[in-house]
């Protein structure tokens, strides 16, 4: 095949087609794996408590959150990170986990410490 | 149109079909556009953590957790279990019966917004936003 005609029109408008959907649903779905991976390295929650529950809090948001920001006093000390987590179906088994937290100070320096951490809702 | 050409589309589309089965088998853990039901399915909650070294939390009841004295509330419709309407979606149930086959619902959450938001995009904005000078 001549390089003319392996790049007729119609088969690159095709090539192009074929490509543009398969990026895009295997790109989510490669995106959707890598989050459940980093989700697996490091913990949903930081080491504070939310004063009314005396553990960390779940606050559920729409799955397809990406990113999240920590804000806190002083020059750059504003942070954006993923939202990794995810609702799943796999039960934890009996508490409790983790702990034990720590408090919200007083005067908190920061929003990571007031022991609601964002997690994403499931499919 | 040449017999090559054809198989070329047919190509594509074959692996067009591999790509999206693949995220959409994902398990109850990836996106499901459709859901065969049990029965026994129909309180379980959802979970995150403890892995690595953290605390677990369940979703529901939500917003927030309560006390254990206070009780639970429970959601006998999947498809109005609040959390379905976090985000643009659609899903298909489908339920054996014994004795009477299966039925199918399908179910959309606001998934035609798909089609109409370009469109409705350009209606609405000029109402926000100042019409540039060329169109004054």
């Amino acid at each position: 095949m001549t390089p003319q005609a392996f790049l007729a029109p119609s088969r690159l408008a095709a090539a192009c087609l074929a490509a543009a959907v398969v990026f895009v649903f295997a790109d989510d779905a490669e995106a959707q794996r890598r989050a459940q991976r980093r989700a697996q390295t490091y913990n949903w929650h930081s080491n504070y408590a939310h004063y009314q529950y005396g553990q960390p809090v779940a606050l559920v948001v729409p799955p397809n959150v990406n990113m999240t920001s920590d804000w806190s006093w002083g020059v750059g000390s504003t942070r954006w990170r993923r939202v990794d987590h995810q609702f799943g179906r796999n039960w934890p088994g009996p508490g409790p986990h983790g702990g034990p937290f720590q408090p919200t100070p007083v005067w908190p320096q920061d929003t990571d410490q007031y022991g609601v951490y964002y997690v994403r809702g499931p499919w | 149109m040449s017999r090559r050409f054809t198989l070329l589309t047919l190509a594509g589309l074959l692996i067009c079909l591999a790509a999206e089965a693949a995220s959409a088998q994902s398990g109850w853990d990836g996106r499901r556009r459709v859901s065969f039901q049990r029965k026994n399915d129909l309180f379980y909650n959802y979970y995150v953590g403890p892995q690595p070294s953290g605390t677990a939390a369940e979703m529901y009841v939500s917003p927030l957790p309560v006390p254990v004295h206070v009780g639970h509330t429970y959601n006998t419709y999947q498809p109005l279990l609040p959390h379905e309407y976090l985000h643009t979606h659609k899903r298909t149930y489908y339920t054996h019966n014994p004795g009477h086959g299966w039925t199918r619902t399908n179910v959309r959450y606001n998934s035609y917004d798909y089609l109409f938001k370009a469109f409705a995009y350009q209606q609405v904005k000029p109402h926000y936003y100042p019409r540039p000078a060329s169109r004054q």
